[in-house]
């Protein structure tokens, strides 16, 4: 009986500390809740800073006056990170970009695949196996008449008890015939972390 | 036979008695940075830390007067050929003026050297630790921060 007690006791024992172990839990979120894991630059702000810039740009006066008959054809240039974090700025462009599209007021032709683009049309031209009277050939592409540029930028201050970022993203739409600058609008972003003091 | 058992043994004694550093740059950490150039890798050497503090000894005659401690370039000069400021960049695995500590196992430290040509046209040297998380090639788009803390770093543009 005592030895049926104690086995009891070290099974008890036993699950009760199995369930005190550490579990990896996999989840899915909101993709659009605002992310505060730490004050770096998050998914929160890239969304803040693509929408508020795709709206700009669209509502703007000029902007309307370029899309009224026509649908510009636009290239997005690389946004120059002047920050310390390593930010994957094409996915600042590629939501922008993604963004006018699907407002239908813009084209966009795409640098980042001129190589693939070349590879294919070589294929079709010189592969063997495309038919030569309807393969696509070189010199047909239209180019782009605007280019979308920009910057990011940060201004860091910390000190023992807080830390304070602000973000600066510029962006700006060149006539690539005239040169002109057409458009530019910035988004500021402040982030800061303060040590709270818990009482009891 | 006897020279190739020893080789193996050394070979053997160096694979068990050495440690391999590599950095671990914090690359998204918001901090101060005084300016950001931008450029491409001319060139991509590793290194390692032995080889900069030999070089250190005998006057820097390969890495051309790389400061201690962070920055900043000074110029090659003197007719020798190369005309790019010399940046020792955050070299995080450990300093190189307290290397005098004997140590019971060896430690690598490993560096890479790079050859930056900038936007504006000017070429920078530099060193910086080597990272597994962030390998550069030749033709790769970079940036150069320059930190508040009077260190650079270069980091790939993408």
């Amino acid at each position: 009986m005592n030895k049926l007690i104690v086995a009891a006791s070290i099974s008890l024992a036993l699950i009760t500390l199995g369930g005190c172990t550490n579990k990896s839990v996999v989840r899915y979120g909101d993709a659009t809740a605002v992310e505060t894991t730490d004050i770096n630059f998050g998914s929160t702000d890239l969304q803040k800073v693509a929408s508020q810039m795709t709206d700009s740009l669209l509502l703007s006066p000029v902007v309307g006056t370029l899309t009224a008959n026509t649908r510009p054809i636009l290239f997005v240039e690389s946004i120059k990170n002047k920050t310390s974090e390593h930010i994957d700025t094409e996915s600042i462009t590629d939501s922008i970009s993604t963004k006018l599209l699907r407002s239908g007021k813009f084209r966009f032709v795409d640098m980042g695949r001129v190589a693939a683009v070349r590879e294919q049309i070589e294929f079709q031209q010189n592969g063997g196996m495309v038919d030569t009277s309807k393969a696509i050939s070189f010199g047909q592409q239209v180019g782009a008449q605007y280019m979308l540029y920009g910057n990011l930028a940060s201004i860091v201050k910390t000190n023992k008890d807080k830390s304070d970022v602000y973000y600066k993203f510029t962006l700006r739409l060149m006539d690539l015939n005239s040169g002109l600058v057409e458009w530019a609008d910035e988004t500021e972003i402040r982030k800061t972390k303060e040590k709270e003091f818990i009482s009891w | 036979m006897k020279v190739i058992s020893i080789s193996i043994l050394a070979l053997f004694m160096l694979f068990f008695y050495s440690t391999s550093v590599y950095a671990n740059y914090d690359r998204n950490k918001a901090v101060p940075v005084e300016k950001v150039l931008f450029g491409i890798v001319v060139s991509a050497r590793n290194i390692t830390h032995e080889e900069l503090k030999r070089d250190k000894k005998n006057g820097w005659h390969t890495f051309g007067g790389a400061l201690i401690g962070g920055v900043i370039g000074n110029q090659f000069g003197g007719g020798s050929g190369r005309d790019a400021a010399t940046i020792l960049g955050a070299i995080i695995g450990g300093s190189i003026v307290n290397n005098s500590k004997s140590q019971p196992e060896k430690v690598i430290n490993y560096l890479v050297e790079l050859m930056i040509k900038t936007d504006n046209g000017k070429q920078f040297m530099v060193i910086q630790d080597y990272d597994k998380k962030m390998v550069f090639h030749i033709k790769d788009k970079v940036r150069m921060i320059y930190l508040a803390n009077s260190t650079v770093r270069i980091d790939k543009q993408r």
